[in-house]
């Protein structure tokens, strides 16, 4: 590649402590994002991919530990090498996540706007009304009808699709350059989650963000992704183009774990 | 509907008692299942779809009396269900089993998997002692683990072996009937499709009819030999899978069918995008209760009056919606 990618991964290797000793979560991963592209990563439960999304935000639990060698560039910067207030400086501005349980992931007590606008006030915005009103905006964007009535609810007053898009309002704030999206529609129904795929390609189209997407969805993938990165117990098997994964899968895996895939087959 | 069928539900309603606001007001009783009928033929696998909060997990549970229905009958095997009491239900239930979602949540966690298959066969004196063991090696073999599993503990096999000792346990005391409660939903893809094989097979080997309670349509697919489409506590749509998948006549249907995402980058599958939520359980709107997301051309203020009743729009095909004169657009 010519061009530096926005997001340059090297020989990642994660690791979490565990009673019964090391588990090798990430065993030596290596992959890239161009600015504003869409790269799936997918696999089945344990492969290690929502530990490759914590070790990129660096938001890893205390038992996890990124092992030296790895490298993560992001932006031209090394993140591992960041301290704290420089990592926070860049979570929410320029590198966002997407959770997949909005139930968890949002502050009960707080309202569903002061959790959007708070996202300005600690990357520097310092009014607060400014802060609210962009706060509005996004969650009437992302679909919120009467946003700024329901900017006042807190979140146990939403459905789950409601705050979803709440969430995705929190990520796509200030407009970062790539957003981990860890399986941010497994948790809903398919016709909520259908809204909120078209919501997310439309988000990206206006913004022009790159958006790495976890999930074990290969229907998710072939629908909102470009290049799809398959993981099998910490490690990449296939890196490829959607079309060339799913029509002339390169991997053993690849090819079993597509032909175990549900399809409707009297539509295709 | 046809003669004889295994189990025969009529009218099946639940309401769940009304909550109180916090100022001590009722809120109104919640409909879960509003009045629904439908048969499940003997061997047939009926699978009963929709999306969460449907009442599609309460028809199953009423089904075996797990919960108490409202209203309505259940018939199985011609014996009046709902009337049965605590002695004849307990033998019942030795042809009614269930596999739930989660084996986490299902299975003892203390208990060897021996015991935990062997229950069943020592509660309904089915066998016991040498016999109750070959019997409890012999089913663990069927599904797919092996006779020395019995002595091991659950937490030592994998979510979809877990699974399979469910199913073990409830083939153990020769059930004709298995209601399967999302059985397949929280596994992963390869392990979900070795777990449909297996159930497969075993309805075949044994005769057994299935009620397959699931919220993907692409999963149910493979299984089911007719299906019934739920929203908002009622059906909206029974007909043979291969009527259901290749000519749906009710708008969720369709939408439904639309939402699912197609696992191939080169389809042009047009998606129906429904706009909203469904409706609170406990506020069902009036009228058709899928009149507020309902995409159809030909919605109009009859769909907010008019209960559709559920019609046969073709041979053993039913479908509920005031609009069923008016084609819907294709899709495909």
């Amino acid at each position: 590649m010519s061009t530096p990618a926005l997001l340059e991964v090297r020989d990642l290797r994660t690791t979490y402590a565990r009673e019964d000793g090391l588990v090798r979560a990430v065993d030596g991963v290596s992959f890239d994002v161009a600015a504003g592209e869409t790269v799936a990563l997918v696999g089945e439960s344990g492969c290690g991919k929502s530990a490759i999304a914590l070790s990129l935000m660096r938001l890893l639990p205390p038992n996890g530990r990124v092992e030296a060698g790895s490298r993560i560039a992001f932006d031209g910067r090394d993140l591992l090498s960041l301290d704290e207030r420089a990592m926070r400086d860049l979570r929410g501005r320029r590198l966002a996540m997407i959770f997949q349980e909005p139930a968890t992931a949002l502050n009960p007590v707080m309202t569903i706007g002061d959790q959007v606008a708070e996202v300005a006030r600690v990357h520097g915005e310092r009014s607060k009304r400014t802060a609210w009103n962009s706060a509005v905006a996004m969650l009437d964007r992302t679909g919120i009808a009467n946003a700024a009535a329901r900017a006042r609810a807190y979140p146990h007053e939403l459905s789950g699709g409601m705050q979803q898009r709440v969430l995705i309002a929190i990520a796509l704030l200030l407009r970062p350059a790539l957003v981990i999206a860890d399986e941010p529609t497994s948790a809903l129904d398919v016709t909520v989650q259908a809204q909120i795929l078209d919501l997310l390609r439309d988000l990206q189209r206006e913004t022009g963000m790159a958006v790495l997407f976890i999930t074990h969805d290969f229907g998710v993938v072939a629908e909102s992704c470009a290049r799809a990165l398959v993981m099998r117990e910490g490690r990449i098997v296939e890196d490829a183009p959607v079309d060339r994964l799913f029509h002339h899968p390169a991997h053993a895996y690849t090819a079993e774990l597509l032909r175990a895939v549900p399809r409707l087959v009297a539509q295709s | 509907m046809t003669p004889h069928p295994l189990v025969a539900v009529r009218n099946l309603t639940k309401l769940y008692p009304a909550r109180r606001s916090v100022f001590g007001r009722p809120l109104g009783a919640i409909r879960a299942v509003d009045g629904i009928t439908f048969d499940i033929q003997a061997g047939e696998t009926l699978a009963l779809v929709g999306e969460s909060g449907c009442g599609k997990t309460t028809v199953g549970r009423s089904i075996l009396r797990l919960i108490e229905p409202t209203a309505g009958d259940v018939h199985f095997d011609g014996l009046d269900v709902r009337a049965l009491e605590r002695e004849s239900l307990r033998q019942l239930r030795r042809h009614m089993q269930v596999v739930f979602q989660d084996p986490n949540a299902s299975l003892d966690p203390r208990m060897r998997v021996g015991r935990i298959v062997r229950e069943g066969i020592e509660a309904h004196r089915i066998a016991e002692g040498a016999e109750a063991d070959a019997r409890v090696a012999r089913g663990l073999e069927e599904v797919g683990l092996r006779a020395s599993d019995a002595s091991r503990l659950p937490h030592e096999f994998s979510g979809g072996q877990r699974q399979r000792i469910a199913i073990a346990r409830a083939l153990a005391v020769e059930p004709k009937f298995i209601v399967l409660d999302e059985a397949v939903s929280a596994l992963d893809v390869s392990v979900q499709a070795q777990v449909l094989t297996l159930l497969l097979e075993l309805q075949r080997a044994r005769g057994l009819t299935y009620l397959f309670i699931a919220h993907n349509l692409a999963v149910v697919e493979r299984v089911a030999t007719r299906v019934a489409v739920m929203y908002l506590g009622r059906i909206v749509e029974l007909a043979s899978a291969a009527q259901l998948y290749s000519t749906p006549r009710h708008p969720y249907t369709q939408a439904l069918l639309s939402a699912v995402p197609v696992p191939d980058p080169r389809s042009r599958k047009r998606r129906i995008i429904l706009s909203g939520e469904v409706s609170a359980i406990g506020a069902p709107p009036p009228g058709c209760v899928f009149h507020p997301r309902c995409p159809h051309p030909a919605r109009d203020a009859e769909c907010t009056r008019t209960v559709p009743p559920l019609q046969e729009v073709a041979s053993g095909h039913f479908a509920a919606c005031v609009k069923l004169n008016t084609p819907l657009p294709e899709i495909t």
